[in-house]
């Protein structure tokens, strides 16, 4: 935080009210002594409590590999980053002009070529277009096929039924319910009842009686883990014993089922081109720095 | 200083600012997304992906979180979170999640795991400091070493006062020193978390036709002019997204976050073709009356395009219900059941600088600006707060649909209690707060386009947790008799002969017609370790507004408040039965067809414990002791803090619009 930012923020508090910015004030006054008084005491303190996963984790060596190879590529021409920071670095220096002529005469003086902030600018932009690179072309089907093969467990599926049944709800029918369900599963097999037709002699529930090719962590959301269980196992064609919900008892024809699976490639073809490039982009990258080091070599 | 009507001031809004809102309001009127769209629409389809085989025209209840933060949001970050979206969304699929504490060796010191998996999640980070966040823990790159960076790195729970108040509290924001000139250097920095979200988001989204879980692209607008909450979620329907997310830094107006998302996505042509986006407000308890304030001179331009662009809102969620208030009545006895999850500081300063505090003010809550729109809809011609309702956690762990109200609930990660390098002693989080809702879509499959289209046509609901499913149709000739068919037959004969939850009745189709609701709900199924608690009663809210004032009924329509099922704190044992399943079908005895009106549902479990009842249980907390509760247990013999809830769903409304003439009598 700069003079300006604080300026800036007393500023805004005025706008906020008389009651709210004598509060914002209060606030900030707080602050700012708290600052003055701890803020020798920050950067010590930042290597206990920096996050674990930092942004940039690159070797110093492939930095400066990687910005030698951002400048042949042209990638510090104009860019935000550096053009700030080389024209801060002047006006803190006591320089004065526009914001080219600064950035110009930054260049003059070679201050790009000495400064390590610009150095690591440059090799963030020079990993991501080597990583962008292997996305450029879209890989060969044999080889992404082959990827898909080493990696398909990542494309479980679970198991999945589709089937119709009949509902008999143990709110409704009380202690009576087993022996309902039970006269209703011998009158559906006796009778050879249409499973079309077999839902209206149970009871109404709400999540309907016919339901789609529907895996089993839906089901176990909807109805319980135990009916999940047993109702994806069900042979379909033929009316089930009851099977117990977390709302009562079913009868269940199940219409189609489908067995934990693998699904074929073209099937999830976009998303396995997906995951390639995402690993691919760190092999191009890893690739293009043995290159840049094997050149020094 | 510019004011907004509602919250007693009023703010003033050019002719050209209304001018560009029109051509938004023109395009989405054009693209079919104004309110009162039919509800039986097909979706359209605006993504390549596999079929899903898990189709049901008539629909059936998708639930998810659209309210995520992750260590991108500074102030996720500032509380020792150190999970990113990938992980938000493991999570939500069932994965288990390190959070804080972590130790030394930089493990994380504690476990989270959902019950159940989620059906859909969205990522939606706080966008005003992406890059300012990624400069601050990228060595190297200007800004780094800059003292409010130090202040972050070091002091973050100062951190998260300072930079609020920097960036969320002034009218008009400015970046700070640390972005370079024109905030250049933080916008290029942004690029990288943006990036990362929308990676997350492709890499987790369930393209197959197993259609097992869906993501959304999405960040937050972190608006609180005067600490006063205007804050929005955005999310996208698919994977064209702008380039950057326009924040509160960018357009300090909801306006002006309304034609950003114009220009860079509805409207953004061969760019984004296949953009599409809405908005979700938040958090209006803790507004000052600001989030449902309407500018000066808004008509019925105006209220359109609020309605399109912002079709639900976020009625529940960690930071309390935002549904009404207590004197929120019209006839009859005082809504007690508004007590549910208040908050008693009307913003979110008021919480730090309690003589700040002030009553919430009635434009703080949903009922009051649903009954407010009503009245638009009679002054304008439209209804610019025509909104449907959701719920969400705001987890600020990257942990979606942790809604648990258990001894283990382990806090929120942003607002409440830190916990980012040691666990203190006593509750996880300040004891007001709560493990957050969930939002719950009704669609005919898990894919973007399905759930969107249901999020655009305001077929959702929320609940402060439990899976409730509740469902409700709204129309002139629903057969009474719906409650005795199969669910399959309820939503056929609903649809066929009415709307849905979110939808407008149409003309009444002869005098002397009345509205009959048709509404089932089922409660939560619960697991096998803890079974889920059966409902106590079915309640229909009625807002209607006449001789210019809105006019208010909370009716009970199925269930028994009288049921005599109970919890008892000291244990936490219920007591006494309630209902599986509830369906009615009710008649409106008081239609009035010269009156706007809107009808929506709450349901109510039977009561259940608190989280910190359950934690002040297992930490075996006495109130009663010599010298007070344990250091960090206080919460815990609060009196303002009920011990126990009933935890609940809240529908979107069925709106009634009078046909002109007879709007015009009502005037």
């Amino acid at each position: 935080m700069d003079v300006a930012d604080l300026v800036y923020t007393a500023v805004a508090a005025g706008e906020l009210g008389a009651v709210r910015s004598l509060a914002i004030f209060a606030l900030l006054g707080g602050l700012l002594f708290a600052i003055e008084r701890v803020g020798p005491v920050l950067a010590p303190r930042h290597e206990a409590t920096a996050p674990a996963r930092s942004y940039d984790t690159t070797p110093d060596g492939d930095v400066r590999l990687l910005a030698a190879a951002a400048r042949e590529a042209g990638l510090d021409r104009g860019d935000p980053v550096i053009v700030s920071r080389l024209v801060r670095n002047l006006r803190f220096l006591g320089h004065e002009g526009s914001d080219v002529a600064l950035y110009r005469e930054a260049l003059a003086l070679g201050m790009d070529r000495s400064d390590v902030v610009i150095e690591r600018r440059l090799a963030d932009r020079m990993a991501a277009r080597l990583r962008a690179e292997a996305l450029i072309e879209p890989p060969e089907e044999t080889e992404l096929r082959r990827w898909f093969e080493r990696n398909r467990s990542r494309w479980w599926r679970p198991p999945a039924v589709a089937f119709t049944h009949v509902f008999v709800s143990r709110e409704r029918r009380g202690a009576g319910a087993e022996a309902h369900a039970r006269e209703l599963l011998t009158a559906l097999r006796e009778e050879r009842v249409d499973p079309r037709d077999a839902p209206a002699r149970g009871d109404p529930f709400l999540l309907g009686a016919h339901v789609p090719l529907r895996g089993e962590p839906a089901l176990a959301s909807q109805l319980g883990r135990g009916f999940a269980d047993v109702v994806t196992a069900l042979a379909p064609g033929a009316w089930s014993e009851p099977v117990e919900s977390s709302y009562g008892l079913h009868l269940v024809w199940v219409r189609e089922r489908r067995d934990e699976a693998f699904p074929p490639f073209e099937e999830v073809r976009a998303q396995v081109e997906d995951a390639w490039r995402d690993e691919a982009g760190d092999e191009s990258l890893h690739n293009a720095l043995a290159t840049l080091r094997h050149g020094i070599d | 200083m510019r004011k907004r009507v509602g919250s007693g001031n009023v703010r003033r809004v050019d002719a050209a600012s209304l001018r560009r809102l029109l051509w938004v309001a023109g395009g989405l009127w054009a693209f079919g997304l104004a309110p009162g769209a039919s509800a039986v629409d097909a979706f359209e389809r605006t993504e390549q992906r596999a079929p899903c085989r898990d189709h049901e025209p008539l629909r059936r209840p998708f639930f998810g979180d659209l309210h995520v933060h992750t260590r991108y949001s500074h102030d996720a970050q500032t509380q020792g979170t150190r999970n990113g979206p990938r992980d938000a969304y493991r999570f939500a699929r069932g994965e288990s999640l390190g959070i804080q504490p972590y130790d030394e060796a930089g493990e994380a010191m504690r476990t989270i795991r959902l019950s159940r998996p989620l059906d859909f999640a969205a990522v939606t980070d706080h966008a005003e400091l992406f890059g300012e966040l990624t400069i601050c823990e990228t060595p190297g790159l200007p800004g780094h070493d800059s003292l409010l960076c130090r202040l972050h790195r070091g002091w973050p729970r100062l951190s998260f006062f300072v930079w609020n108040t920097l960036t969320t509290y002034p009218e008009r924001p400015v970046r700070r020193g640390l972005c370079g000139k024109d905030g250049r250097a933080c916008a290029a920095a942004a690029v990288t978390p943006w990036r990362d979200i929308q990676q997350a988001a492709e890499g987790f989204y369930d393209r197959s036709d197993a259609c097992s879980f869906t993501t959304f692209v999405g960040y937050e607008w972190t608006g609180g002019p005067g600490s006063n909450n205007i804050h929005r979620n955005v999310l996208f329907r698919n994977d064209a997204v702008p380039a950057l997310p326009t924040s509160y830094l960018d357009e300090p107006q909801p306006e002006g976050l309304w034609r950003a998302l114009a220009r860079d996505c509805l409207r953004a042509g061969p760019a984004a073709p296949r953009c599409d986006v809405l908005v979700i407000p938040h958090n209006a308890n803790l507004s000052g009356g600001l989030l449902f304030s309407l500018p000066e001179g808004a008509g019925a331009d105006y209220a359109r395009t609020r309605a399109a662009m912002e079709p639900l809102v976020e009625v529940m969620q960690h930071k309390g219900d935002s549904e009404c208030r207590v004197e929120a009545t019209g006839a009859g006895a005082p809504d007690e059941l508004c007590r549910f999850e208040k908050l008693a500081y009307q913003n979110f300063a008021a919480k730090f600088v309690p003589w700040l505090g002030e009553e919430p003010p009635a434009a703080n809550y949903v009922r009051d600006a649903l009954g407010r729109g009503l009245l638009e809809q009679v002054r304008s011609g439209a209804n610019p707060f025509a909104f449907g309702l959701v719920a969400s956690t705001d987890t600020h762990l990257a942990a979606p649909g942790l809604v648990e109200e258990s001894a283990g609930y382990p806090g929120h990660g942003g607002a409440g209690t830190p916990a980012a390098s040691e666990l203190p002693p006593g509750l996880v989080d300040d004891v007001e707060f709560n493990p957050g809702g969930l939002a719950v879509l009704w669609a005919e499959e898990n894919s973007r386009d399905a759930l969107f289209a249901a999020m655009r046509r305001r077929e959702a609901y929320g609940t402060s947790g439990p899976r409730l499913v509740v469902r409700v149709f709204g129309g002139w000739d629903t057969p009474p008799s719906l409650c005795e068919r199969d669910g399959g037959s309820f939503a056929a004969a609903g649809s066929a002969t009415g709307v849905p939850m979110g939808g407008l009745l149409p003309r009444p189709p002869r005098a002397g017609a009345a509205p009959r609701f048709a509404i089932h709900a089922l409660r939560d199924p619960g697991t096998e370790a803890q079974p889920g608690t059966p409902l106590q009663r079915v309640q229909i809210v009625k807002l209607w507004a006449a001789d210019g004032t809105v006019h208010e009924r909370v009716l009970d329509v199925a269930g028994d408040a009288d049921n005599g099922a109970d919890v008892d704190p000291a244990t936490c044992t219920p007591q006494g039965a309630g209902a599986d399943s509830l369906c009615t079908v009710w008649e409106d005895p008081d239609f009035d067809p010269t009156a706007p009106a809107l009808w929506y549902v709450r349901v109510l479990e039977n009561p259940t414990c608190r989280w910190h009842t359950r934690a002040c249980l297992a930490a075996g907390v006495s109130c009663d002791a010599s010298g007070g509760p344990p250091d960090g247990f206080a919460g815990c013999c609060d009196p303002a803090i009920p011990r126990t809830i009933q935890e609940r769903a809240w529908t979107s409304p069925i709106w009634y619009t009078p046909p002109s003439p007879l709007v015009s009598s009502a005037r």
